[in-house]
């Protein structure tokens, strides 16, 4: 599994996790990012049960056991967090953050040591050390209880399934033409997406940040310009067409 | 059969045995009001069927042996299942952890406390299993000695009938209502032995 970091600043730095080439062939290619601080570190969105060895082993080049204090879990999809009995196993001690609503079903993944932390609807902030992040809500982009998540001294919004493309495991970390990128995350935000109304409010809520890199949980991220490019493609864009099949 | 399998049929097996034992408190009830109306009968029929009375009593005891005891392993064998599925996804996690404690990752070792502390866990899980097993075992087979004193009443039952007169029909038909729940609670306890006989410690 390949890791690259993405952002370093004084306090705190921001790594990504993927483009795992022996991951088994019919398993989505999924984004993990860790963000460490001096003595604490928050995996977002850890991933499926098959991607748990590559993913610890991954991490711990990184940091100790000790030190991955919080994980994070956009929604509960399998390939979020399905690999929950197992992390629960490794760190017992830590502290899971997920939506409220998801709770009672995220359990089922296994969960008899670690703390669920339940975020309230309209978001909050997480802290890690001195770094505090932004709980943004993205209800219904795509899960019914969903976050994305701003880091604003890096400038860097976590996004989850919002910016996801469909690509193969060596595709590149960055989107490097915006116009070809847009075949491979059209199909999947129009499916998956399912309230238009839902998405706007998202977008709007997003402008006002001041966004370096854009982070989802599959496929490219975008920075810079792209930012802002992917935010008008997905306003422009209908999204929950399997209505009208 | 790899040891993933085997681990697999192993909670399989033992849900599978409590489901047994589960169907087998259902025929218990149906027992329960076999004797019922073999209580009732032997009122009617007054002194002629002596003899009966004091069967309808053994068979009220049998019904609520069956139930109880049903119950009680039923609830043993549903443990069983769980110890089972507990070791397996301890397994998993300690041979996902072995995984990367062996890999070249700088901080792997710091895996090593959190690896003992699992490994006392699931010497646990194994020690509280081998009880579990041993115990459904030993009730398996008291339930079964137990119900062969049914056999005897469907043959008393059949003797006393032959000289109750007009109520010869009714306790012939006591008595093959309970051949039949017997032979029913039979097969379940044979099929719940013979799969307890395929859980053996290795497996898992």
């Amino acid at each position: 599994m390949k890791a690259e970091k993405i952002y370093q600043g004084p306090r705190h730095e921001w790594i990504v996790f993927g483009r795992d080439p022996d991951k088994p062939e019919k398993i989505i290619d999924t984004n993990q990012y860790l963000l460490k601080t001096e003595n604490k570190a928050l995996l977002l969105d850890p991933g499926g049960i098959e991607i748990f060895a590559p993913m610890l082993t991954s991490l711990l080049r990184e940091v100790s056991i000790e030190q991955i204090t919080d994980i994070f879990a956009s929604h509960q999809d399998p390939d979020i967090i399905s690999s929950l009995g197992l992390w629960d196993k490794a760190i017992p001690t830590s502290t899971l953050h997920s939506p409220w609503l998801w709770e009672g079903f995220i359990r089922h993944f296994g969960m008899d040591n670690m703390t669920y932390r339940a975020i309230p609807d309209e978001g909050g902030v997480l802290r890690i050390e001195d770094i505090e992040l932004q709980l943004i809500p993205a209800h219904y982009v795509h899960s019914s209880g969903n976050f994305s998540v701003y880091d604003p001294r890096a400038k860097l919004l976590w996004s989850g399934d919002i910016g996801a493309a469909l690509e193969s495991v060596d595709a590149g970390l960055f989107v490097e033409n915006f116009d070809e990128h847009i075949p491979k995350m059209k199909g999947f935000h129009q499916r998956w997406m399912p309230s238009n109304r839902a998405k706007n409010a998202w977008i709007n809520r997003v402008r006002s940040l001041d966004i370096e890199i854009l982070a989802p949980q599959h496929g490219r991220m975008f920075k810079g310009q792209d930012v802002e490019r992917f935010l008008n493609w997905f306003e422009g864009l209908e999204v929950g067409i399997a209505v009208n099949l | 059969m790899s040891i993933v399998n085997d681990r697999a049929r192993s909670y399989v097996v033992s849900a599978t045995v409590a489901s047994e034992l589960h169907a087998l408190t259902h025929v218990a009830r149906q027992v329960s009001i076999i004797a019922k109306n073999a209580r009732a009968l032997a009122i009617r029929a007054g002194e002629s069927v002596a003899g009966f009375k004091a069967i309808t009593g053994f068979i009220e005891e049998i019904a609520k042996f069956s139930s109880e005891r049903g119950s009680s392993i039923d609830e043993m064998a549903t443990k069983v299942s769980r110890v089972t599925v507990d070791i397996i996804r301890m397994a998993d996690s300690l041979d996902k952890l072995q995984t990367c404690y062996h890999s070249d990752a700088a901080y792997a070792k710091t895996l090593k406390d959190r690896m003992n502390i699992l490994k006392e866990l699931d010497d646990d899980f194994h020690k509280e299993f081998r009880r579990s097993v041993r115990r459904l075992k030993m009730e398996i087979n008291e339930i079964g000695g137990q119900l062969r004193g049914v056999q005897m009443m469907v043959t008393s039952s059949r003797v006393e009938a032959a000289g109750a007169g007009n109520f010869k029909e009714g306790l012939n038909s006591v008595a093959s209502q309970l051949l039949d729940a017997y032979t029913e609670m039979y097969r379940h306890i044979s099929r719940a032995r013979s799969m307890m006989n395929e859980i053996r410690m290795e497996h898992i």
